[in-house]
């Protein structure tokens, strides 16, 4: 092959590729792709990982773009329609993207639930951030309760949030090797120009953003092998003295006592559709799931509140055969999961609650009666 | 390795591709083929090492026989026929072994109600479809069908990447000439073109249709007997999954036809817009055609056929059919559905034969609006059918099957069950109801109206692309087009690799 026409070929795949692409943005402009949900530059006042302020978001899902929501950060770069005036009081709901609330309209997350159930309460504060776990649940603490007179910290706490704590990730909290302080921030650095020229391309936002595209998805193992046994895990060692040290340090941290602490603690959902409600735990124990289930008993012990939402969860799947998240494509709760967890929260904060929720015979919560 | 993955489709693909033609043009044909042979079984090898050797003995085995019978002379027939006896049940018995060895012991369990163990037997990934592509082969030698007879050719012929896994059943007289031809191993833009217009529309089909059913096929039939059923949702399960299956194997094999088009090698198809049928047979002449060749060429022939009058005729379809579907999976729900496909069969023979009988005496056509009607309905009936059976091949067990058959077929309701309280709106999916009616309205045209693949391939685009290769700016117009489409295949890759893990259904069989 002559070396006029190798060039002549490469020159016209790249043509081609690029008319492709051009032909892609041109699409994807005009459809709800994800937008505007980008990190903000660190500072040195809130110097975790946030959203960019007064940003109007798209949020939508997947390949096909479902579940599209729309709306905006407020001055802190949290999802909330509202602004967070300096100093002033707040019940603190801290999370992952379950408590960021980009996946529901607002008044349908937890928070804008819980507010709508309160009576005479200070406004919800949301600090769920998406890629957040355990570390960052009590790091971000003292940095809330100097700016806010935390009244409750509500934490919504899920599969994976002891264990993601081990991997540093910028603007991230981490489990501090030597423990003393538990936790120790990642820094984070600005966002390049290169980066912020790519996310205005839609079709970069859509493999980012809707197809969670990373190396590791790409060139997965493509054909996996029969399901193998259970080989139950065990906590390691240090992992319970970690435990409950947090559990310990969680008033400190916010400022508050130890029975306005409410632990929300999700369910093994796959295992309760699995088992068509009538499991709703991890059917072999991890060692993220192991933690957990410490965390709830330490924090019960030291006085906190503890809501386990695999029994709610169950009686509900029970009796409606409806699920409380959007699973199979995402496992982030829907409006009915964060429904019969706020209702839960609501009972603890509105004092109606003094002792653990005493649920019908029946099994269902409450409001479904 | 699966056909969407990225590390097919980024790593493998274009490695093997480029050492295939580098390799030809510096160290010869026989060392391009070698190397195809090679990359075929580190293709294999990825999923489980272990059994490329089972590929590799098998391999050998079935060539040294199909010599040794291939060199017995008119006096050694009684040899030979004892060379094709043992090479054939030593084929079937390593397939028993590793396919149904669990399922006899399991049947003979359920029998004698004692338990008898069962083995720890991993199924080797396509060994359904290289145990008979070979037992093919030997058969055809046996008959002094086979000219070909380079090892190379052979080893590349059973274990061409493209097809491995889970076909097109290939056949040795189509493919082996096709090794020996000097033109695939030069790279041709026209190829590339062509070929991956083929991928493109396979993976299409099996990342944005077949994926996209499967979460609502398989709510339902992976579901526990005591979940909640509704008429309505055992319908849309079971028309889900008539969709994927098409979908993704005919997705599949189209992939497989684009990739090996890479190269130069033409596969043979393997559906024909099956869901179009307006009977039974006709659903068999279009659905997964290389199986439905072999089963018609070495089982319903070498039983007789139509040869032996009517009763013998039905008595070889229900047999063929109970094997094919047996053939499928080691359970007693592919027994049944192969079984249901050969009722049908006899059925729709018996039918025709006394429609034809009719028009005889009738002597006139029938009015144009009736005849219309009639083929309206004949479609209607044989799509029924055919996702009838789909319930029993999709279904986890016969209990599962016979639950969402009445529950699909109840007329006061499913018994045990109870709707969603009123007021509450909220599914499990939240896709909104009518783009999912949207999305099944155009699955299903795409499946039943207009062009398929290779229609469209070898039709439209064929002759567009014909037009671009007499121009003078072929080499640029074929680069910009083969650009364009890599592009969309690497989105669709993306796309796949987006979700969780989803292999292709035949690659369990």
């Amino acid at each position: 092959m002559r070396l006029a026409t190798v060039f002549a070929v490469v020159c016209s795949l790249t043509a081609g590729t690029m008319l492709t692409l051009l032909a892609c943005e041109a699409l994807l402009r005009l459809l709800p792709v994800q937008n505007g949900l980008f990190a903000a530059d660190p500072s040195s006042d809130w110097p975790v990982h946030h959203l960019m302020a007064h940003s109007r978001y798209t949020f939508s899902d997947a390949w096909d773009l479902r579940n599209v929501h729309h709306g905006a950060t407020n001055g802190m770069g949290y999802v909330a329609p509202f602004e967070y005036l300096p100093a002033s009081a707040g019940i603190v709901v801290v999370g992952d993207s379950f408590v960021e609330g980009v996946v529901n309209e607002y008044a349908d997350t937890l928070q804008g639930q819980l507010a709508q159930r309160l009576t005479d309460a200070p406004p919800v504060l949301n600090f769920g951030t998406s890629g957040a776990s355990l570390s960052d649940y009590i790091g971000l603490g003292p940095m809330v309760s100097k700016s806010f007179r935390v009244q409750w910290v509500v934490i919504l706490v899920v599969s994976g949030d002891f264990t993601d704590a081990f991997t540093p990730q910028p603007g991230f909290f981490v489990w501090s090797p030597d423990r003393t302080p538990p936790v120790r921030l990642i820094p984070q650095t600005a966002t390049d120009p290169a980066t912020k020229f790519l996310r205005t391309l839609a079709v970069v936002r859509y493999a980012k953003g809707n197809l969670k595209l990373s190396l590791s998805h790409l060139l997965h193992t493509s054909v996996t092998v029969a399901a193998r046994p259970c080989v139950p895990a065990v906590l390691q060692p240090g992992d319970t003295r970690l435990i409950e040290s947090y559990a310990d340090s969680l008033p400190a941290a916010y400022g508050v006592a130890a029975a306005h602490v409410i632990l929300i603690f999700d369910a093994d959902r796959q295992e309760l559709y699995r088992s068509n409600g009538a499991r709703a735990s991890e059917a072999c124990p991890t060692r993220d799931g192991l933690a957990r289930q410490l965390l709830a008993r330490q924090a019960a012990a030291h006085g906190e509140r503890a809501i386990d939402m695999a029994p709610i969860f169950a009686a509900y799947f029970r009796a409606t055969h409806q699920r409380v998240d959007y699973s199979p494509i995402d496992w982030h709760w829907n409006v009915v999961g964060n429904r019969l967890a706020a209702s839960e929260v609501a009972r603890v904060v509105n004092g109606e609650a003094a002792e653990p929720p005493q649920r019908d015979p029946s099994g269902l919560p409450e409001e479904m009666n | 390795m699966l056909f969407t993955s990225g590390e097919f489709l980024f790593v493998y693909l274009p490695l093997t591709l480029a050492l295939f033609f580098l390799i030809a043009r510096w160290a010869g044909d026989a060392a391009a083929a070698a190397w195809l042979v090679l990359a075929s079984f580190v293709f294999y090898a990825y999923w489980l090492p272990v059994y490329t050797a089972l590929l590799a003995l098998s391999i050998v085995f079935n060539y040294t026989l199909g010599r040794w019978i291939a060199g017995c002379d008119a006096q050694h027939a009684k040899l030979r026929r004892l060379l094709l006896f043992v090479a054939v049940a030593a084929n079937l018995a390593v397939l028993g072994y590793f396919k149904y060895a669990n399922f006899f012991l399991d049947t003979l369990t359920a029998l004698f109600g004692r338990s008898l163990g069962s083995l720890n037997v991993i199924l080797p990934i396509g060994i359904s479809f290289y145990t008979f592509t070979q037992i093919a082969y030997l058969v055809d030698v046996y008959a002094g069908k086979v000219k070909e007879s380079n090892p190379l050719h052979y080893a590349l012929f059973v274990t061409y990447f493209p097809h491995l896994i889970a076909g097109p059943i290939l056949h040795h007289a189509e493919m082996m000439p096709q090794f020996a031809l000097p033109h695939i191993y030069r790279p041709r833009l026209e190829n590339f073109s062509s070929g991956f217009a083929f991928l493109l529309i396979g993976l299409a089909k099996k990342v944005l249709v077949a994926d996209s059913w499967a979460p609502r096929a398989n709510d339902v039939f992976d579901s526990t007997a005591g979940a909640t059923l509704m008429p309505g949702s055992a319908w849309g399960a079971v028309l889900a999954y008539t969709l994927q299956i098409y979908f993704d194997f005919s997705g599949y094999s189209d992939m497989a036809v684009g990739l090996s088009l890479l190269i130069g090698v033409r596969l043979p198809f393997n559906f024909n817009s099956p869901y179009r049928a307006t009977s039974i047979v006709e659903f068999w002449r279009c659905w997964h055609m290389t199986l439905s060749r072999f089963l018609r060429d070495y089982l319903y022939f070498a039983l007789g056929g139509n040869r032996h009058g009517p009763v013998r005729r039905y008595a070889n379809l229900l047999i063929t059919m109970l094997l094919g579907g047996l053939w499928h999976g080691a359970s007693w729900t592919f027994v049944i559905w192969g079984g249901l496909h050969g009722l049908y069969l006899m059925v729709n023979h018996a039918w025709r034969s006394a429609a034809e009988r009719t028009a005889r005496l009738m002597n006139r056509p029938l009015p144009g609006l009736l005849q219309a009607g009639g083929r309206g309905l004949a479609f209607m009936l044989t799509l029924l059918c055919v996702m009838v059976a789909w319930v029993f091949f999709r279904a986890r067990g016969f209990e599962d099957a016979q639950r969402i058959l009445a529950c699909m077929f109840s007329v006061a309701g499913c018994a045990g069950t109870h709707g969603p309280p009123p007021g509450e709106g909220v599914v499990s999916s939240y896709r909104a109801g009518w783009i999912t009616a949207m999305w099944f309205a155009a699955s299903f045209a795409a499946a039943v109206v207009g062009r398929n693949s290779q229609q469209w391939v070898d039709g439209p685009y064929a002759a567009a692309m014909r037009r671009v290769s007499s121009s003078a700016w072929r080499t640029l117009a074929l680069g910009a087009i083969i650009g364009a489409e890599v592009t969309a295949i690497a989105m669709l890759a993306l796309i796949s690799a987006s979700r969780s893990v989803t292999e292709f259904i035949y690659f369990n069989f």
